[in-house]
């Protein structure tokens, strides 16, 4: 088994919602009880629909939300009770690159200020000539040019714009480097231009990944361990193959089954959902998927499903695989 | 000529003239729309998908687009030159459209019946209550559950794919001939999508109505799409149907496009990416749009245009320099009047 | 390849920061442009005004008392014999000191309250908008009078009234922005990379909050020149013989039915000043609309 670097245990992240009566404290529970945990050198990649948590999941991680319970260690050590000062040196070592490659630029810095902030936060430079070879260095290394510098980024295109998020993610050398739909905004070419980079400077700096994303073929191409959320909970946690070959959990089927497939001919089995994801506001009582499960049973509406072990590493979260209900 | 062809976009020219200068939108597009059947029109951002299905809705006033050239016949009828009261007419009654953003596209101070039934009143010439009924019969057919209790809500109490539903009856209770859908999903999760492109096509069965379908997605184009025309920098570049587009992409474009979708199933194989970007619409290069990001570019792809080239399939043309070889013969040459 | 070296070059030709755009769409809006460059106008004349004054403005003239414009008055004299033209010149330096110094002191106060309010929330925020909206609840004029009553006449006085009711608006102003800038994704970005707070507050939201507060700047200059001399109108304010624009117009005040001019001249001054101050306020806005994507 190979190093730990990221463990969370049981994390939950409440928001308040105002309009609650007097009194009564009314939550969102956007990410109810997670457990996971990434290996050195791994891309975990989280899957689900909008709504499901998994970029409040992301964030609770960096830190960028607050964790209403539950544990993170990084690297062994717990950083859940941080303060920002302390966080500071934690920063260094977990990054995160945001969705959104036209709002997370700060539009009145030019490139050159938005890749150096970092390096200025947390003093990794000698002087100032050290510093603009540091940036110009970051800019190559994600495939931009040393004339870039001294633009702003509403003259770059959403490619361009992502390599510079993802440039100042890599200016304090991280270990692991959360990506929160990083290609969703991006054109299909594009798109993929910025996976092959994510993929090349995993390589080469030796990084370690948690993708977040609801494309599940995105995620299929960059991942090794999958875990498909549902409001707020893991619903099935594997490694890649296992999840795509032989999905277990009737979330994930469908979900697999309702991605568009780019062949007019290839052989659809549709497993079409009824109705939509719920409200995380009022989720439904024990099984949260069981709504739309096509194959709830009886103790779905009342027990939340456990942690069940179909396969060496490949978890399910559903009471099918319960042996009580196997034998049946 | 008496064709199947219930739209037909003629060489159109939309401009937009702004402050720093024209920019072409689109730039010579033709394609055809044939009856009862659906035409994808695929393109990345800034290929000018969205300003032609604008151009043919007649919703370009306001903005600083305007149709240079070109024609769109509906019918074998030329609409470009109609007045504005003329084209109101056909908008909703003959062409209806729903936008990608189901939320922004509804009014969100109106209820939902009372949406649909304005829709109704404006081009039918019947009863309020008449309306009221019409309308909520359309709403059952998109599958919406409780009917009658969503007339009387207001947008914001639906989900996403609730309200594209909603503007999916709105756009087809006045039985037009053609439905434009500009990413009518991309704003929908995959299972809500899956619904949502299910129901387009039971409807469009059981209407009769033709589909002019705008997406970048590939995947749906497959799924639902007759026709497809891949579109790049204004123009189509390659046109076919939807099999040979898939199996036989001529277009190096269309090619490269293809090849850097992630398939499910496919993990592992290295992704192809066209590099480069898409050329800022001030700084158009000469000759083929597509020749600074193509591999295969040569000195004359550079220099000129390529017009349309025939492919061995029916109907299946390209833009390409590579394809004039093969079918040197039937060149149609720049006009592209294929 | 060679291609695409073309197009880089020729992306390369002109750097566009967010504020040679903001020059470029300003330049485009001829009320705007016209409106500064009275502005500047009204600058220089606050300098010079008394070099080029053909008389000095407590010149008095017994001979020549309330006579219309001429050639030798251009605008005309006042019941002392006084040259009208060369007081209101004079009185171009005393309108933009006060504007200036009033606005100056409100924006600085109001962008700090603004931020804190904004960024902190909480007990802060409420503490300073409670008081904001306190200060709102009074008419303006009726606000700039009661500060003057409480703290004696005089253009000093004039210039703390208008800032203390100018504050408000600006704080209003920016804690909305900040607002907003608080929650957008490059901020998050920005703590994701370690940024202290005061890092945060004015490397990245002050910034975003300058045009609002630059628009906000023009806007509140011309309507606290009208304060001011409104004030000075009701004798509040400047006291005679001082040549405020205001005052002016309240001396004239007695002699509207034989000598229009004496009251029309300051009249217009005021109106012109605060007029273009209003353009330049709105030609800025569009100019520095921050959809600066386009």
């Amino acid at each position: 088994m190979k190093d730990v670097l990221l463990k969370v245990d049981d994390l939950k992240v409440y928001y308040p919602v105002s309009g609650a009566s007097i009194g009564k404290k009314d939550y969102v529970k956007a990410v109810d009880g997670v457990s996971f945990e990434v290996r050195k050198g791994e891309v975990f990649g989280i899957v689900g629909e909008s709504g499901c948590g998994k970029s409040t999941l992301g964030r609770a991680i960096c830190k960028l939300e607050q964790p209403t319970a539950g544990k993170i260690f990084l690297d062994g050590e717990e950083i859940t009770g941080y303060n920002n000062k302390k966080m500071r040196s934690v920063r260094k070592k977990v990054q995160m690159v945001f969705q959104d490659p036209y709002a997370s630029l700060n539009p009145r810095m030019s490139v050159f200020s938005i890749v150096a902030e970092p390096l200025k936060v947390h003093k990794l430079y000698k002087d100032q000539a050290d510093l603009e070879k540091k940036v110009i260095d970051l800019l190559h290394r994600v495939g931009l040019d040393t004339y870039h510098a001294n633009r702003y980024p509403h003259e770059f295109s959403g490619g361009q714009r992502q390599r510079i998020g993802i440039a100042r993610a890599l200016a304090v050398e991280p270990q692991l480097i959360i990506a929160d739909e990083p290609v969703s905004a991006l054109d299909v070419s594009i798109q993929a231009q910025v996976l092959n980079l994510l993929n090349e400077l995993k390589k080469d700096l030796n990084l370690t990944y948690i993708f977040v994303a609801h494309d599940l073929s995105v995620v299929e191409y960059i991942s090794d361990r999958v875990g498909v959320m549902y409001l707020g909970n893991f619903v099935e946690v594997g490694d890649k193959d296992k999840i795509y070959s032989n999905p277990m959990h009737p979330y994930t089927q469908a979900l697999l089954s309702a991605v568009p497939i780019p062949d007019p001919e290839a052989p659809r089995e549709r497993i079409l959902l009824s109705g939509s994801i719920p409200s995380a506001h009022k989720p439904p009582a024990g099984c949260k998927f069981h709504t739309r499960c096509p194959k709830c049973m009886e103790c779905c509406k009342s027990i939340p499903p456990e942690r069940y072990e179909v396969d060496e590493g490949h978890y399910v979260y559903c009471h099918l695989y319960d042996d009580r209900n196997k034998t049946v | 000529m008496a064709t199947d062809n219930v739209l037909e976009i003629k060489n159109l020219h939309t401009y937009f003239y702004t402050d720093d200068g024209v920019v072409k939108a689109v730039d010579g597009v033709d394609v055809e729309l044939k009856r009862g059947s659906t035409l994808g029109i695929v393109g990345e951002s800034g290929s000018g998908k969205s300003v032609t299905s604008l151009s043919v809705m007649g919703l370009l006033t306001g903005t600083k687009g305007k149709i240079a050239e070109g024609e769109i016949l509906l019918d074998g009828k030329d609409i470009v030159s109609l007045s504005k009261e003329e084209r109101r007419k056909i908008r909703g009654n003959k062409i209806s459209m729903i936008f990608q953003e189901p939320m922004t596209s509804l009014n969100p101070v109106m209820k939902i019946g009372d949406q649909i039934v304005e829709c109704v009143l404006q081009h039918e010439k019947i009863s309020k209550k008449e309306a009221y009924e019409k309308a909520e019969k359309m709403l059952t057919m998109t599958g919406v559950p409780r009917v009658h209790h969503m007339m009387k809500e207001y947008p914001f109490q639906l989900s996403g794919g609730q309200r594209q539903r909603v503007m999916i009856a709105m756009a087809l209770v006045c039985k037009p001939e053609i439905l434009i859908a500009d990413e009518p999903t991309t704003a929908l999760d995959v299972t809500i999508q899956a619904q949502i492109l299910d129901l387009m096509n039971q409807l469009k069965k059981e209407t009769g109505t033709s589909i002019l379908f705008i997406t970048h997605d590939l995947g749906v184009v497959a799924e639902i799409c007759d026709d497809v025309a891949v579109m790049y920098c204004g123009r189509v570049v390659e046109k076919g149907d939807v099999k040979s587009i898939f199996y036989n992409p001529s277009h190096p474009y269309t090619r490269g496009l293809l090849a850097s979708i992630p398939r499910v199933g496919d993990a592992g194989k290295e992704l192809q990416s066209i590099p480069g970007n898409v050329p800022n619409p001030k700084y158009m290069p000469e000759g083929c749009k597509f020749a600074p990001r193509c591999p295969y570019a040569k000195e004359k792809c550079r220099k000129e245009e390529p017009g349309f080239f025939r492919m061995p399939e029916e109907g299946h043309i390209s833009r390409c320099w590579m394809c004039e070889n093969s079918t040197a013969s039937e060149n149609d040459g720049q006009k592209g009047g294929v | 390849m060679k291609k695409n070296k073309k197009i880089q070059t020729q992306n390369q030709d002109r750097i566009r920061t967010p504020f040679s755009e903001a020059v470029r769409k300003f330049k485009k809006q001829k009320n705007a442009v016209i409106a500064l460059c009275f502005i500047i106008f009204l600058i220089f004349l606050a300098f010079f005004g008394d070099i080029i004054a053909p008389y000095k403005i407590n010149e008095y003239d017994y001979s020549a008392i309330l006579q219309g414009p001429s050639l030798r008055h251009f605008f005309g004299t006042d019941e002392f014999g006084r040259d009208l033209f060369s007081r209101i010149l004079s009185g171009t330096k005393i309108s933009l000191a006060v504007g200036f110094g009033a606005v100056t002191v409100g924006a600085v106060c109001g962008t700090i309250l603004g931020l804190l309010a904004g960024y902190y929330g909480g007990i802060i925020d409420s503490i300073i908008m409670r008081i904001c909206d306190v200060l709102f609840a009074f008419p303006g004029i009726i606000l700039a009078i009661a500060i003057v009553a409480i703290l004696g006449s005089g253009m000093t006085n004039v210039v703390i009234a208008v800032a203390v009711f100018s504050t408000p608006t600006f704080a209003r102003l920016v804690r909305s922005r900040t607002l907003t800038l608080k929650n957008s994704v490059f901020v998050m970005a920005a703590k994701n990379i370690g940024v202290s707070d005061a890092g945060i507050l004015f490397r990245h939201i002050l910034p975003g909050a300058i045009p609002d507060i630059i628009v906000q700047y023009s806007m509140s200059f011309g309507s606290s020149i009208l304060t001011a001399s409104s004030l000075s109108f009701l004798g509040m304010g400047a006291q005679p013989p001082t040549p405020e624009w205001g005052l002016l117009l309240s001396n004239g005040r007695n002699y509207m039915t034989s000598a229009m001019y004496v009251t029309i001249f300051p009249g217009l001054a005021i109106f012109l000043t605060v007029l273009s101050f209003n353009l330049l306020g709105d030609g800025l806005r569009d100019a520095l609309d921050p959809k600066l994507s386009e």
